[in-house]
């Protein structure tokens, strides 16, 4: 036993004193130049840029014009159910909670814990509360469809957000659905990859295809690479939503153990970040990667140049909430729906500034004004 | 002095049919092997592993090459530490279902404290220290006032829960100091430390289960507390340990997720709760048959590894990879459970 050990000792000792150790993280923290434009691909380019240059600049305001029937909405309530809680959902419900306070609405959160029992529970307790509208966050209403047909039944006014595209049809249950252009804003992912790279893009895609949003963002990308005409290629690891944090980083390494060339890697969600970076690292750290929804971490990571090279950011996730409570709530009064799309914007470390809203984000640094102004014209 | 004995089973109960006797001077290591008793059968994983190894390595080339042997061995590393620090409770009878919570509670304390200007030096600490409160408040409801522990640490799992997001704001927290992951994605022979630090685990908790008195005695504990106890042992102090090391070692764990990650993101940790029970199961079939041991795990876990991976490298989708895993541990388990009746029996 002790020759056994002593021998242990002995090979590990001279292993470490043989290859000392190797830093994992330079000091630089600086990412592989841009190719170079190949003539070939010079069409390719031609017809990516000005999409690209294009979504660089800030997104417009998005407010209402129409005043909104505040003595109508009085006293209401409103149930916002989230998917889960994360940055996102908690930065949400904020706005919708500052709206309520603003418009005189008593608004409830809560916590749908990813689980589809608890979003039931969630639509069943605001139906036995009275509650007059629900917001759904990132809830499929699929999955709830007969809690929903309840809601409609018991006249509740339903906003589902953040699924599908603005151009799907609404699902029963609901009247609309405040989301972005998922499928566009994958296709600018993948014109950015191809814009950066000299349309000599090799590129990784990571999504998880139960969660709808993330499935149309990774077809967008697939058909950006394929239709550009280029020599570029695209792979999509598609991973199980209830393992995203044990196997994103495994399968990501594999993908790019297998293929070396792999320059860019496009997860389409920001809260991936964590899963992908040690891959990147593990594989020597070339690839860059680019992902989307704009959260305050990644807009730091951007701003500091380490890890992601950008993102499809949408505005700050407060001014969903506000955008979601003036929908409902015009639907409760009877109003028009404004059918409000949320815009993205593409940011880079080029207009990143310091990853606060007021550079990310310019016209989104005073929303609440714009929501409550309008609302009493 | 002698005493009746079961041969534990992976659930900590004791195996009535393969019961054998074992002399109080049985507890103490004899010295006489490695690796324990079990029969050539002890072996068997291992070798599905090396024939899954070459049949990948000759039909699929991609395997030739050592950056994705190194990747494959490298990607799990995180669960192989929390698989290791599971057989230790799972050892003496009982379940740690907290160990990844404490382990993202802890990592997430500790960004927390480096983001608002506390030192690492004496973060780490502090993190060790909510390892060690975890760890000791299981101990105490479960051997002191006698909570079930599967029903104690699935609490203990949902408060942890709560108290990552706490600390967090509910965010993702980026901005882990350069140290932290350099001493966690640091190189040695071409692999990151943090597969080492899981080797190294594997190795000294096989150092204490195979050679050692206590390793002897949490077996036992976990056979049967009754006669463990009549034997002298601290039966008590025995599991009250348990439940501290694996306390203390998950909020160690966390540290190291926070330096390969890079950041925190507090729901992660429920993401973490079963697989590394699962590989802990996987490890009862392998060179210490029926029982948890960390070179078993270690085999199973990397099993599973090569087999999904090859899976993956071969193109198949992901519920392929997820059949494989169920089917790897419910066929694994039968079979050494199979093997211990005829042996039983003979």
């Amino acid at each position: 036993m002790r020759k056994t050990t002593a021998t242990l000792v002995g090979l590990g000792v001279l292993a470490f004193a043989l290859t000392g150790c190797t830093p994992a993280v330079s000091s630089d923290g600086g990412t592989a130049a841009s190719a170079p434009v190949d003539a070939a691909n010079a069409d390719c380019v031609s017809a990516v840029t000005p999409d690209v240059e294009a979504a660089m600049e800030p997104s417009a305001l998005v407010a209402p014009e129409a005043p909104l029937d505040l003595a109508g909405l009085a006293g209401k309530k409103i149930w916002y159910i989230t998917n889960s809680q994360n940055q996102f959902s908690t930065e949400m419900s904020t706005g919708v909670e500052e709206a309520g306070k603003a418009a005189g609405v008593d608004v409830t959160v809560f916590d749908g814990q990813n689980s589809t029992s608890r979003y039931s529970e969630g639509i069943n307790q605001a139906i036995a509360q009275g509650a007059d509208g629900i917001i759904l966050m990132a809830v499929q209403p699929a999955v709830v469809k007969e809690d929903l047909a309840a809601a409609e039944a018991a006249g509740i006014k339903v906003l589902s957000t953040l699924n599908g595209d603005p151009d799907e049809p609404v699902a029963a249950g609901t009247f609309g659905n405040l989301t972005a252009d998922y499928t566009a804003d994958g296709e600018l992912m993948g014109k950015w990859a191809l814009y950066d790279s000299g349309c000599a893009a090799d590129v990784v895609v990571v999504q998880s295809s139960p969660v709808h949003v993330w499935d149309l963002a990774a077809k967008g990308i697939e058909a950006a690479i394929t239709d550009s005409g280029s020599d570029s290629s695209v792979k999509v690891l598609d991973i199980d939503p209830a393992k995203i944090a044990t196997d994103t980083t495994s399968q990501l390494q594999t993908a790019l153990q297998v293929d070396p060339d792999v320059n860019y890697v496009l997860p389409v969600w920001d809260s991936a970040m964590p899963f992908i970076s040690p891959a990147i690292a593990a594989s020597g750290g070339t690839a860059k990667v680019l992902a989307h929804d704009g959260i305050s971490a990644s807009l730091e990571l951007i701003a500091s140049g380490k890890d992601q090279q950008g993102t499809v950011a949408m505005p700050p996730p407060g001014w969903i909430g506000w955008a979601a409570f003036d929908e409902v709530g015009r639907a409760i009064t009877g109003a028009a729906d404004p059918g409000y799309v949320i815009p993205t914007r593409l940011v880079t470390s080029d207009n990143v500034g310091d990853g606060s809203v007021g550079d990310v984000s310019p016209n989104y640094a005073d929303y609440q004004t714009a929501f409550t102004s309008a609302w009493s014209k | 002095m002698t005493l009746k004995s079961d041969t534990p089973t992976p659930s900590g109960a004791p195996d009535r049919r393969a019961g054998t006797r074992l002399s109080a001077e049985g507890l103490i290591p004899s010295g006489r092997s490695l690796f324990g008793s079990g029969g050539p059968q002890r072996f068997a994983l291992l070798g599905i592993l090396a024939i899954i190894l070459v049949l990948c390595l000759v039909f699929i080339p991609e395997f030739r090459s050592w950056r994705l042997i190194a990747s494959m061995i490298n990607s799990q590393s995180i669960i192989l530490l929390l698989a290791l620090v599971a057989t230790i409770v799972l050892r003496t009878g009982g379940f740690d279902l907290s160990i990844s919570q404490t382990m993202v509670g802890s990592a997430a304390l500790t960004i927390v404290l480096v983001k608002s200007g506390v030192p690492l030096a004496a973060a780490v600490p502090l993190a060790v220290l909510l390892g060690a409160a975890v760890g000791a408040l299981n101990g105490f409801l479960v051997v002191k006032i006698g909570v079930d522990s599967f029903v104690t640490t699935l609490g203990s799992y949902s408060a942890l829960a709560g108290f990552a997001y706490l600390v967090t704001d509910s965010s993702i927290v980026a901005g882990v100091p350069d140290e932290l992951v350099n001493a966690v994605r640091s190189e040695v022979l071409g692999i990151p430390l943090v597969t080492w630090y899981a080797w190294i685990l594997a190795l000294l908790l096989w150092f204490v289960y195979q050679r050692t008195p206590l390793g002897r005695y949490m077996l036992f504990v976990g056979g049967n507390p009754d006669a463990a106890r009549l034997a002298g042992i601290r039966v008590q102090a025995v599991r009250f340990g348990a439940y501290l090391a694996s306390g203390i070692l998950s909020s160690l764990v966390g540290l190291i997720f926070l330096g390969y990650f890079g950041a925190v993101d507090p729901g992660t940790g429920g993401q973490y709760m079963l697989q590394p029970l699962a590989a802990a199961f996987l490890g009862t079939t392998a060179i210490v048959i029926g029982r948890f041991n960390s070179l078993g795990t270690v085999v199973a876990l990397y099993l599973l590894i090569v087999g999904i991976t090859g899976l993956q490298v071969l193109g198949a989708q992901t519920w392929v990879t997820n059949v494989f895993y169920g089917l790897a541990l419910m066929i694994a388990v039968a079979a050494s459970k199979l093997a211990g009746r005829k042996k039983a029996l003979r």
